[in-house]
Parts: structure tokens; C-alpha cells; sequence
């Protein structure tokens, strides 16, 4: 039976991937002065069950890094070793090149860069006690003398040159001096029959300089090469040219063969205790694959023994035993029955394939594990020769390409408009004759409005999949600029759309830094200024309504309002006579628009944060930002739930419905005629409560020609906006609905002031009105319909 | 009646090869996430076979052993450890938890299929 590999490859990533994310949380969140142990030993075991996936799914590359790093961690958690700073640095690199390693074998590559032997060196120093005379990682790779490590990079080969693959006339001592060649080759067991295994050791030798070769004589798919690291050697070689060689009944325990002796794959030791095994070199002397101790004593006397075969062993005596020793004793008379068809002696039979099939008795087992050999554990081997398939395990979630959401969920939005179509038909109908159409519509738009949830829900993801990069931004940034930050991260398991995660994590990544560069004070300063030494940043992402809500926030001196003020009027930034404290700190989000003394490679180039705003526009949200001298700074960037609907609320302007988004609209109002003002240079404002609004004529900006009605018989809609509030005059407000969001650049172009359109129930479209740009146009206006304004050219 | 075994491991991928590899040679097989799971998991079925991990959050392997030596119906029941090392302190330890045996990861399908006729047939 062999058994395709490739399908636990998925359930490994992820898994390994989840381990890598904890083991990062954790030692960010490490105290090396304090070290928690119960936190050590979680990194631990983070390390380690990549390590033992790795290894087992012939992931060599990471095994190796994983064993040396779990050799380090190991010595930690016993307390044989402080931690330091610079261990972290190291593991935090080494989770990298894993991290790096893992992606390639995703994409069935593997990593190679100097990385890899830079880390491994690093924290093999460390774990000798050594510091680097810097924190840097050292420069080369230098040997080093960890007793894992081998001398030299060895490769094994092991292939079957009687099988079909091969060219008939191959020879093999050509085929050893050819890979000779490459490094020193070591020949195994060739006089079987059945499929050797070579050894090939010296350094610089690649995958492909031996698959060149092979490729000459035999199809590659006949041949398994696999690397054989420090982490692994004594693994591998464990069971490597036992496959051929063992004999159940041979009585030979004091006839260890010295190549073999290395890799029991079926030997038991007779004796115990068994010899110890520390170093990969030692030769289990007192081994002989062909003691199969078992079967030789008397019935039940297994129980008593211990046996080891160096990949896996029992206990003599031990409870359970009892068990092993009868299901051995049930063997046997299988055997004595004839059903064991093993040649007793040490050379093996070559006509092992036909007893597979034909005996399904006892001894099947380690007949197949000898006869099949292992499974190609090189990926490529693996997957050329089987279709990936999932297993069993895998089916309590299936892995979907966002496409196929994305579809989905613009299938949804056409069924969504399509009800909307149906009832806008019905509505001429008699509701008492055709009441079942009335019901049945119901029933319609209650099933697309669960299924409308239930398909946006597949998209969600908590916004831990975005928070959780931070620990790490704002542990390397702080040390970068020496400064002490804490981050607190609230709120993580809030979900929102996957593809506004991903696009929040630019911006995100900005603000945090520049909270950092620019919020948070250098230690001194802050001590200077009655505040503890450690500045905090706090990440906090919250629903609030139908939108999402995420903060940063820092406790660093705030923004300077002055400088802010000079700075514009250095630039000739448009500002209002006595600008409030929200338009003058909306300047940081200008281009080009940097207070920063001077500029660090984190930030102050003044490229970013108007970049930020852009990118939180794209998403139908807004930023808004909020600063107390000396207190901190707050950002609060609000999102809509989705991209592709949107809580909207629909007005009628003369024949034309434009959708106004909901997270926008702050209030509407019945205006009287008093609260209208005109006032130089911006054009006509709304009085609300002592504060003079602009006022945005649809009419005017978009040139639909003279409005309706008159303006105290409209209704005003107060929105925010970045630069402030605003009043929007609309003939009426329709209805509050859902609409899916249809770009208007995909299927027109960019009109300025809207920011895409939907589908009504009528079949009507409906343009989405893009405030922001409402405001800029409205500005726009203002010489022409003034005519006398001094700032109005300004915008 | 199908051999039953339990497989106690904190990782998902080398719980579903031992599952998917057991399964397709026609044993049942339970499995656990971690100690604490196998404890109980073990208490309300009756294995014929464990095999338990040694570093897990919440109750370790050889813990893990010793308390399912613990109880009557375990008391002679193989319980094999799967381990990264193969060292003598880990099978001293072993062996006094009241393991059966042990078998080093990595293995490979047919190392562990092996083992597992070997010792419940």
C-alpha cells in the first residue's frame, strides 16, 4: 500500500503556518528578562510540530532549521540557558526563512538563499553560549561544530535498476563514477537485486547535478534523491538499506554487518539495554536486522524483551506487552502454517512482489515496508507520480478561491435586484387575487436576504489576520528609531470582508509607523514630560452600526497645531480664516504634506498618509484623525462592511434617484428659509446650529439644469465629508436600501462626484454619490457662480 | 470486529496521515488534539492501541500514559510514544510512564503500519 503524501501537504502549511504566526506572537510577547516558562515552552512546541510535520512530509530544508532552532528553545525552556534579546532577533529570523521556506514548498519550490545557513549558524552559536560581538546575524556561514551537523552535505540516492525505468544496458559502476564525480559516493547492498541505496557526500552538490545524471540513464521517476541534513541524518539513514536486507528468522545477533549496522529498519535488539544513540555516527553494534528477537525465543518471551529497531522501539516487560507478544505468537504459527515465506537467510529473495499480493498474513507488513521502500519524500517525486487528493480529515472545511466567492456574491446582488424587479411588477397587482404571487415574493426576498448574509458571511475574516503583523511592525520599528512602544491590539476578532483586510493593511502599516516616528516620544523626552518611559499604541477595530470602526491610537505628544498651520501657509495650502482643529489636522493627509523635522527611512517623506487617505476613500470609507497636545493622537479610519453592497439611502432629485451612503449621512433636515446665508467667497451656506455649512446644489454640479422646487420645500441632508461637514439639498429621501455596487469606471468611466452606480428595483440606474469629490466640485463652482470670490479658485 | 486505535497528537497533519493510514488498512481510528482530549477520549472508548505524541499543550505524553495506566482498562493495553528523539533519557522516561514503545518521527506510512500489525496484528 503506498500512500500518497502529497494530500496531508495542505493540512501541514496551514497547520505550520498557524505555528509560525503563534511562535512570533509569542516572542514578541517574550520577557527575556522575565521569561515566562510556560511561554517558552509553547514556542517550543510551536518549533517543534513544524519540525516533526517537516520530517515526516520530507520537508528536510525546514526540519533542519526547525531542529536547530528547537535545540536552542530546548536548552531555554530547561533553564540551562538565559534568554537574551539577541535570541529572539535570531528565532524571530529563523521564523522568516521558515516562513519563507514554507511558501516556496507551497508553490512546490523549495527556498534557497544563504539565509537559511546564516540563521542556522547563528543560532547554533547561541546555543553554545556564544553572542555575536553585534546583534547582526554573522556575515558567512561558518562550520560549526554542533554534533547534529554532518561533515558534509550528504544526498542519498536509492533507485531500482532492474525496474521497467531504467535502460536495460545501465551500468552501474558507470553510472558511481559518474557520480563519483560529484563527491564521494558510498555503495550499499547492489548485490540483492532490489533497489540500492547510494550515499553521496561534498559540498555544492545540487538536486539537479544528480538528476542530470539519472536523467541520462532512466526516467526520474524511478529514482528518489533526498537531502541529508544535520536534523535528519540519523533519521533517514535509520531505515535506509535495511529494505533490503532483513531476514525474520535469521539467528544472527552477534553477526552485526558494520555497513548496516547504522540503519536497523527492522532490527531488534535480542539484548537490553539497547546501546545508546545520541550521535548519528554511532553504530548500534549489538543490532542485526536479521534478529528479529521475536520470533526466536519462546512463545510470550517477546514481552520480555526490549526491542529497537532505531526508528522505533518496544519495551520489554513494559505494559502492553503482553499483547505484542501474543499477536507475535499468532504470527509465528501463521508462519508455521506457511504463510511466512521468507527466506531465512540474510540475502533476500527477489521474488518479494509475488508474496505481497498472495499472502495477506501477518508478516505482509514489514514485507511491504521493506519491498515498496518509502515513499518518495522529494515533492516533486511525490507529485509527479500521484494526483493530489484530499484526505478524509479534511472535510470539515474546503478551501475556495475568492473568485468563486466573488461570483457568488455578484449572483446574489442580480437576484437581489431581480426581487426588486418582480415586486416593483407586482405592486400594480390586486393583492387579494393574486395573493400567492405577493406571498411567494416575500418568501423571495427573506430567502436572497438570508442568502445574501449567508454568502457575505464566507468572505468575513477577523481582523486578527491584519492586527497580527503589528507586533512585530512595532517591535522592529521602536527598535529602529530607540524608542520604547507597547502595542495593544483590541478588538481583533471583528470580521469584515477578506478584501478589505487585505487592502487595510497598507494603511494600517503607515499609521502604526508613523505613530511610532512621530507620535510617540523617544524615552527621555517622555520621562522629561511626566509620562512612563514606554509609549503605548492602541489598535482597536470595533462595528459600530453597519460600519466597521478601527482606531489607532497613540499616547505620544500629539499633532502640533502651529507647526501644522505653518506649514501650510509655507506651502499655500487653502485654510479657512479661523480653521478648527479637525481641518487643520486633516492637513497631515494633504500630498506632500510633512512636519517632520527631519526624515527617517520610517516616515517623513510626506508621501503616505495621502496615500493612506486615497486608499480608505477606495474603500468607501474615511479617516478621520483626532490629537490632544501632549495626549496622543487618534486615527479612526470607518469602513463599510463590504465592498460590494452598500447601505445606501436613495434621494430623488427632480426625475433622478442617486444613492447617498448611509456611514456618510449624519442627519437631514426640513430647512427653513431663514437658514440659508450667502456668504463671499463660498457661495451659499445652511446655518444649522450656529455653524455655516457649505451648501451642494446637485443641480449646479452635475448641470441637470434648474432645480424643481423650491429650497425651503427640499430637504437638506447633512453628510461628513474629509473636509468637514456639508448640506446636500435633495427634493426627497426615497427609502433606506442595500444596493450592490456596480463600477462605473468597469463599465463607463470615471465621472467625478459619483462613485459608482446600482441597479434599482425599476431597472433604473441609480448613481452612488461620492461626497468627498462633492465637496471639491462644489468649491469648483464657486468663481463661477459668484464670480467675486478671492478663494473660491483656490480648491 | 475492526481493531481500534487512538492517535494523540497536537498536529492536525500527522494526526490525519496516522488516521488516513490506519483507516486504509482497515483499523478504526479515533483521534485526539491533545492530553487532555486523549484522556478523555480514551476513558469513554476502549482502545486496542495509542499513540500519543510527547510535547502537547495542556497534559503531555508520557502524563498522558500515566494516567491511562491508571485505569483498569488500560492497564495492559500498547501505548507506543511518537517522539522526535530517540535518546535514552526520553526512553527511560518512557518506560517508567508505562510506555509500551516508541517510534521516531518522521516516519513514514509504512514504518508506522508496521509497527502497528506488529503489535496488535
Amino acid at each position: 500500500m503506498t500512500i500518497d503524501m502529497t494530500q496531508f501537504y495542505q493540512v501541514f502549511f496551514d497547520e505550520a503556518d498557524e505555528h509560525l504566526a503563534d511562535m512570533e506572537s509569542l516572542l514578541l510577547e517574550l520577557d527575556v528578562d522575565q521569561p515566562d516558562l510556560e511561554m517558552l515552552n509553547a514556542i517550543f512546541r510551536a518549533a517543534h510540530s513544524i519540525k516533526g510535520g517537516a520530517g515526516t512530509f520530507g520537508f528536510n530544508d525546514m526540519a533542519r532549521v526547525t531542529h536547530i532552532l528547537e535545540t536552542l528553545l530546548d536548552r531555554l525552556r530547561k533553564q540551562e540557558l538565559q534568554p537574551i534579546t539577541e535570541m529572539v532577533d535570531a528565532f524571530l529570523e529563523a521564523g522568516d526563512v521558515l516562513k519563507a521556506q514554507l511558501q516556496a514548498h507551497r508553490e512546490g519550490d523549495e527556498y534557497q538563499d544563504e539565509r537559511i545557513d546564516r540563521v542556522c549558524t547563528w543560532l547554533e552559536r547561541l546555543t553554545h553560549g556564544e553572542q555575536s560581538p553585534s546583534a547582526a546575524p554573522p556575515a558567512s556561514p561558518e562550520p560549526s561544530l554542533t554534533r547534529e551537523r554532518p561533515a558534509e552535505p550528504s544526498w542519498q540516492i536509492t533507485f531500482d535498476p532492474h525496474a521497467p525505468e531504467f535502460k536495460a544496458d545501465v551500468h552501474l559502476d558507470a553510472l558511481a563514477d559518474s557520480l563519483g564525480e560529484l563527491g564521494t559516493l558510498k555503495r550499499h547492498s547492489e548485490a540483492t537485486g532490489r533497489p540500492v541505496t547510494w550515499h553521496l557526500a561534498g559540498h555544492g552538490i545540487s538536486l539537479a547535478d544528480i538528476q542530470d545524471i539519472f536523467d541520462f540513464i532512466c526516467d526520474l521517476k524511478g529514482v528518489q534523491i533526498m537531502p541529508m541534513d544535520g536534523a535528519t541524518k540519523s533519521m533517514l539513514s535509520a531505515s535506509d538499506d535495511g529494505d533490503e536486507s532483513f531476514g525474520f528468522f535469521d539467528e544472527a545477533p552477534g553477526a552485526p554487518e558494520p555497513e548496516e549496522a547504522e540503519d536497523p529498519g527492522y532490527g531488534f535488539f535480542t539484548d537490553s539495554p539497547p546501546p545508546p544513540m545520541s550521535a548519528p555516527s554511532d553504530h548500534h553494534g549489538e543490532q542485526s536486522d536479521s534478529s528479529y528477537g521475536f520470533f526466536e525465543d519462546a512463545p510470550g518471551a517477546e514481552a520480555c524483551h526490549d526491542s529497537d529497531t532505531g526508528s522505533y522501539g518496544l519495551f520489554g516487560n513494559s505494559p502492553g506487552m503482553a499483547q505484542v507478544a501474543s499477536q507475535a505468537a499468532q504470527d509465528r504459527e501463521e508462519d508455521a502454517q506457511g504463510y511466512g515465506l521468507f527466506d531465512p537467510s540474510p540475502g533476500y529473495p527477489t521474488s518479494i512482489h509475488s508474496e505481497d499480493d498472495g499472502h495477506p498474513g501477518a508478516p505482509e507488513a514489514p514485507t511491504k515496508g521493506g519491498g515498496t521502500g518509502r515513499p518518495p519524500p522529494n515533492k516533486e517525486a511525490t507529485a509527479k507520480a500521484q494526483s493530489p487528493k484530499r484526505g478524509p480529515g479534511g472535510d470539515s472545511s474546503i478551501r475556495v478561491s475568492v473568485e468563486k466567492v466573488d461570483q457568488l456574491i455578484n449572483l446574489v446582488g442580480e437576484l437581489v435586484i431581480t426581487h426588486a424587479m418582480l415586486a416593483e411588477s407586482a405592486s400594480r397587482l390586486d393583492p387579494v387575487t393574486h395573493e400567492k404571487i405577493f406571498s411567494g415574493l416575500s418568501n423571495l426576498e427573506r430567502n436572497s436576504r438570508d442568502l445574501q448574509q449567508s454568502v457575505m458571511s464566507i468572505r468575513m475574516m477577523p481582523i486578527s489576520f491584519v492586527f497580527n503583523r503589528f507586533p512585530r511592525v512595532v517591535r522592529d520599528t521602536a527598535a529602529n528609531l530607540k524608542k520604547k512602544v507597547t502595542l495593544r491590539l483590541v478588538g481583533e476578532e471583528t470580521e469584515l470582508d477578506k478584501g478589505l483586510i487585505e487592502r487595510l493593511a497598507d494603511p494600517l502599516n503607515h499609521l502604526v509607523r508613523n505613530s511610532i516616528d512621530h507620535g510617540i516620544e523617544s524615552p527621555e523626552k517622555r520621562l522629561a514630560a511626566g509620562k512612563p518611559e514606554t509609549g503605548e499604541i492602541v489598535l482597536r477595530a470595533s462595528h459600530q452600526g453597519g460600519n466597521i470602526v478601527i482606531e489607532v491610537n497613540d499616547d505620544g505628544a500629539g499633532l502640533n497645531r502651529e507647526k501644522l498651520l505653518a506649514k501650510a501657509a509655507e506651502r499655500g495650502v487653502p485654510l479657512s480664516d479661523n480653521p478648527s482643529d479637525k481641518e487643520v489636522f486633516q492637513l497631515i493627509f494633504a500630498a506632500g504634506f510633512s512636519t517632520a523635522d527631519k526624515v527617517t527611512d520610517i516616515s517623513g517623506r510626506g508621501v503616505g498618509m495621502d496615500v493612506v487617505r486615497r486608499n480608505i476613500e477606495q474603500m468607501n470609507g474615511r479617516i478621520e484623525i483626532d490629537s490632544a497636545p501632549g495626549q496622543g493622537t487618534r486615527i479612526t479610519i470607518r469602513l463599510p462592511l463590504t465592498l460590494a453592497i452598500l447601505d445606501g439611502m436613495a434621494v430623488r432629485l427632480g426625475d433622478e434617484t442617486f444613492i447617498l451612503p448611509l456611514t456618510a449621512i449624519r442627519e437631514s433636515i426640513q430647512p427653513k428659509r431663514e437658514q440659508f446665508k450667502t456668504v463671499s467667497g463660498k457661495g451659499k451656506v445652511l446655518n444649522t446650529s450656529g455653524e455655516y455649512l457649505p451648501l451642494v446644489m446637485l443641480q449646479d454640479v452635475f448641470d441637470m439644469g434648474q432645480a424643481g422646487q423650491r429650497l425651503e420645500d427640499s430637504i437638506v441632508v447633512i453628510v461628513d465629508t474629509n473636509e468637514g461637514r456639508m448640506a446636500l439639498v435633495v427634493d426627497e429621501l426615497m427609502a433606506q436600501q442595500q444596493v450592490v455596487i456596480k463600477s462605473l469606471e468597469t463599465n463607463y468611466r470615471k465621472v467625478r462626484g459619483v462613485s459608482g452606480a446600482t441597479i434599482l428595483g425599476d431597472g433604473r440606474v441609480a448613481l452612488i454619490l461620492d461626497v468627498d469629490e462633492l465637496v471639491h466640485l462644489n468649491q469648483e463652482m464657486q468663481p463661477k457662480r459668484t464670480g467675486t470670490s478671492e478663494q473660491g479658485n483656490l480648491a | 470486529m475492526a481493531k481500534s486505535i487512538l492517535t494523540v497528537d497536537d498536529s492536525a497533519s500527522i494526526r490525519q496521515m496516522v488516521s488516513f493510514t490506519l483507516k486504509g488498512a482497515g483499523y478504526t481510528v479515533t483521534e485526539a488534539v491533545d492530553g487532555q482530549d486523549g484522556l478523555d477520549k480514551a476513558r469513554s472508548g476502549n482502545f486496542n492501541l495509542i499513540f500519543t505524541d510527547q510535547n502537547m499543550p495542556r497534559l503531555d505524553g508520557l502524563s498522558l500514559i500515566k494516567e491511562l495506566r491508571a485505569l483498569p482498562q488500560y492497564k495492559s493495553v500498547p501505548i507506543l510514544m511518537l517522539t522526535t528523539e530517540s535518546g535514552e533519557a526520553m526512553k527511560a522516561q518512557g518506560r517508567s510512564a508505562g510506555a509500551t514503545g516508541w517510534l521516531v518521527k518522521p516516519f513514514d506510512p509504512q514504518k508506522l503500519l508496521e509497527v502497528v500489525r506488529k503489535v496488535i496484528g
